[in-house]
């Protein structure tokens, strides 16, 4: 295992610049998610980590070598493919040794590599299987152990769960989670799925239009999104954005919006950028809005979706629409009267015309 | 289908039975005739049934019948064109094969306009092509021997296997490609350990193709093979042209059977493999 570093990585793809210029560092033992919607250029940035896409400018280090032009079959990597790619003339068995058979690896130690790949991912009673007698799920789970049997100094994923259902999506990302702990190895993981992306990721990267949007831990990407893009783009339901103005009151800086005049006294901004009279964007997850019956927002329920565990509510007030999480037991019906609060120490400030974090 | 009217199934059937009629009756003609006796065939009765059907004329036609000054049938036009069609078809699909997946999957500079001048090169009529051949052929000392005859078939046949596989390789998800270089494989190893026993369906049809047409080739046999190596075509446009008393047509119809059995045996063993070959592309199977 090792770490990797994309040092101002620049990609075209036809004669589109795909990747503008994007550096990266990812250390060794990482679990780093690259996030991001559809055409963003995550997956050719992952493709131009394998050596399968060639980069017009930058450098790629991996482990400290430099990789930049090397070929694919030299960096030492594993990866796993979204269509999982595995080999339909092999069997299970020859489908995981292929890699180690192409080095010339000992035969023994072939045996012993597939034997203990093939253990780890439940896969020994499927060994003389062909790839056409599996399920999606123990197809995905051959081709991780493909990946993995190879000992590599990075492991690369492709989206390798948008495949498969709902549960064996839950399953796999669990045994995903547990087998990076296990072995500790470098790897960087790409899909569209923040679910996936929280779950996973020690770090996640986000992207859009092949710009670094945010690098940063879950919780920090979550909780302190950089931008609106991001901040629109985590979370489901995703963040209320309220649109405002910076206003100074008695007791220091406010939000003042159509119908809404809140202190900003607690709110998780660097003072320097509370200007009177900015024009900002208050975001506000679903699940800092606080049903309260003293709150000062008061609001109709227009719409009500439960979802099992909780229900998402639509609460109509004079300035808008805002979404919340609705927890009671029993749950708020639609058309009832309701106060909340916002939890302003949660909530995000976005300046209106850049979009970025404040 | 199944609810379209009785009439319409029946008129259905009524042409495929006409069309069917139409391309097996010349096949019936050739059949009872060559099973005739001579004064058999004087009667003129086309259509009828052999009243004495003999093997005569077949055992004629294989081994005793003159094509030119010796009389030895088209048997050694057979071993000809087997030893013609053996060589060019493995090395035609062979190379056409790794023309394919060296054009479709590896990004060789230059490949398109390359695959273009070859698809250009297939619309140009071979006999435009014959004298500028036999003079180079005639350069490198190749006229008239097996390597030349067979150089020639597979040079020809290049457009068309390329093509082929060029399509078939460019059909197969690109993911295979990158999972087998990932793992270690170059060049001849993704080619030889992971394409190459995934196209048998491919392999098996553009066998098909080549041996039946080098084995139906009448023209390219005749200038570059020269005696030695005529292939068995142009043996039985010999023996039919050989003149010496009666005409023969029983054994000229039992020499021309045989000459069509390899590419009918082909056709009917391998019918069904080759639609399914020529589908499999397209759908993915």
């Amino acid at each position: 295992m090792a770490a990797v570093s994309l040092q101002q990585l620049r990609v075209n793809l036809g004669g589109r610049e795909v990747i503008p210029g994007l550096s990266l560092d990812i250390a060794e033992g990482e679990f780093l998610v690259l996030l991001g919607p559809s055409g963003c250029g995550k997956s050719t940035l992952l493709h131009a980590v394998a050596g399968l896409t060639d980069i017009a400018a930058g450098r790629i280090l991996i482990g400290g070598d430099d990789v930049t032009a090397a070929d694919p079959a030299t960096r030492n990597i594993g990866m796993v493919f979204q269509s999982y790619a595995l080999y339909p003339s092999m069997s299970v068995e020859k489908n995981l040794s292929f890699g180690l058979r192409v080095r010339r690896l000992p035969r023994a130690e072939i045996a012993r590599r597939v034997h203990d790949a093939a253990a780890l991912l439940q896969l020994t009673d499927l060994l003389q299987r062909r790839p056409a007698a599996l399920s999606g799920g123990q197809r995905q789970r051959v081709a991780i152990g493909r990946a993995l049997v190879r000992d590599a100094r990075v492991y690369l994923f492709d989206e390798p769960l948008s495949n498969l259902d709902a549960s064996l999506r839950a399953t796999l990302r669990r045994e995903l989670k547990l087998l990076h702990r296990r072995l500790g190895a470098t790897m960087i993981y790409v899909t569209h799925d923040q679910i996936e992306a929280m779950t996973l990721a020690t770090r996640i990267a986000v992207m859009k239009d092949g710009v670094l949007q945010q690098v940063g831990t879950p919780d920090e990407v979550y909780s302190r999104p950089a931008n609106l893009f991001v901040a629109g783009f985590l979370g489901a339901p995703p963040m209320n954005f309220l649109a405002g103005m910076l206003a100074t009151g008695d007791n220091g800086p406010r939000f003042v919006a159509a119908g809404l005049d809140l202190a900003l006294d607690r709110a998780a901004v660097s003072r320097d950028a509370l200007v009177a009279g900015r024009a900002v964007l208050l975001g506000v997850r679903p699940e800092h809005v606080r049903l309260d019956e003293r709150g000062a927002l008061m609001a109709r329920i227009s719409l009500a979706e439960p979802t099992g565990a909780h229900q998402v509510i639509s609460l109509e007030w004079r300035g808008g629409v805002l979404q919340a999480l609705d927890t009671t037991q029993p749950p708020l019906s639609e058309g009832s009267e309701v106060r909340c609060t916002l939890d302003i120490a949660r909530a995000s400030l976005f300046d209106a015309a850049s979009g970025t974090r404040l | 289908m199944n609810r379209s009217p009785l009439a319409a199934r029946v008129g259905m059937a009524a042409f495929l039975a006409v069309a069917a009629a139409f391309f097996l009756l010349p096949l019936y003609v050739m059949l009872v005739t060559s099973l005739k006796p001579l004064d058999e065939l004087r009667a003129g009765a086309l259509f009828a049934w052999p009243l004495a059907p003999t093997l005569a004329p077949w055992r004629t036609a294989w081994s005793e019948a003159c094509t030119g000054v010796a009389c030895e049938g088209v048997r050694a036009g057979f071993m000809n064109s087997l030893a013609i069609a053996v060589p060019s078809t493995l090395l035609a699909v062979g190379l056409g094969a790794l023309n394919g997946y060296a054009l479709a999957l590896w990004r060789v500079r230059g490949a398109n306009w390359l695959f273009g001048l070859l698809m250009v090169g297939a619309f140009v009529p071979g006999q435009v092509m014959l004298y500028p051949l036999v003079r180079a052929l005639g350069t490198l000392g190749l006229v008239g021997s097996l390597p030349g005859i067979v150089l020639v078939h597979v040079v020809f046949s290049m457009p068309l296997m390329t093509l082929l596989f060029r399509n078939w390789y460019a059909s197969l998800p690109t993911e295979l490609f990158n999972a087998a270089r990932i793992d270690g494989a170059g060049f001849w190893g993704v080619w030889t350990r992971v394409l190459l026993p995934m196209s048998a369906p491919m392999l098996g049809v553009a066998a098909i193709m080549q041996v039946t047409g080098v084995w139906n080739d009448y023209l390219l046999g005749l200038v570059f093979a020269g005696h030695d190596f005529a292939p068995m075509t142009v043996q039985l446009n010999n023996l039919i042209n050989t003149s010496t008393g009666t005409r023969q047509y029983n054994v000229d119809m039992a020499a021309t059977l045989l000459t069509s059995l390899v590419p009918l045996v082909v056709y009917f063993g391998s019918g069904r493999w080759f639609v399914r070959g020529i589908t499999a592309g397209a759908l993915k199977g």
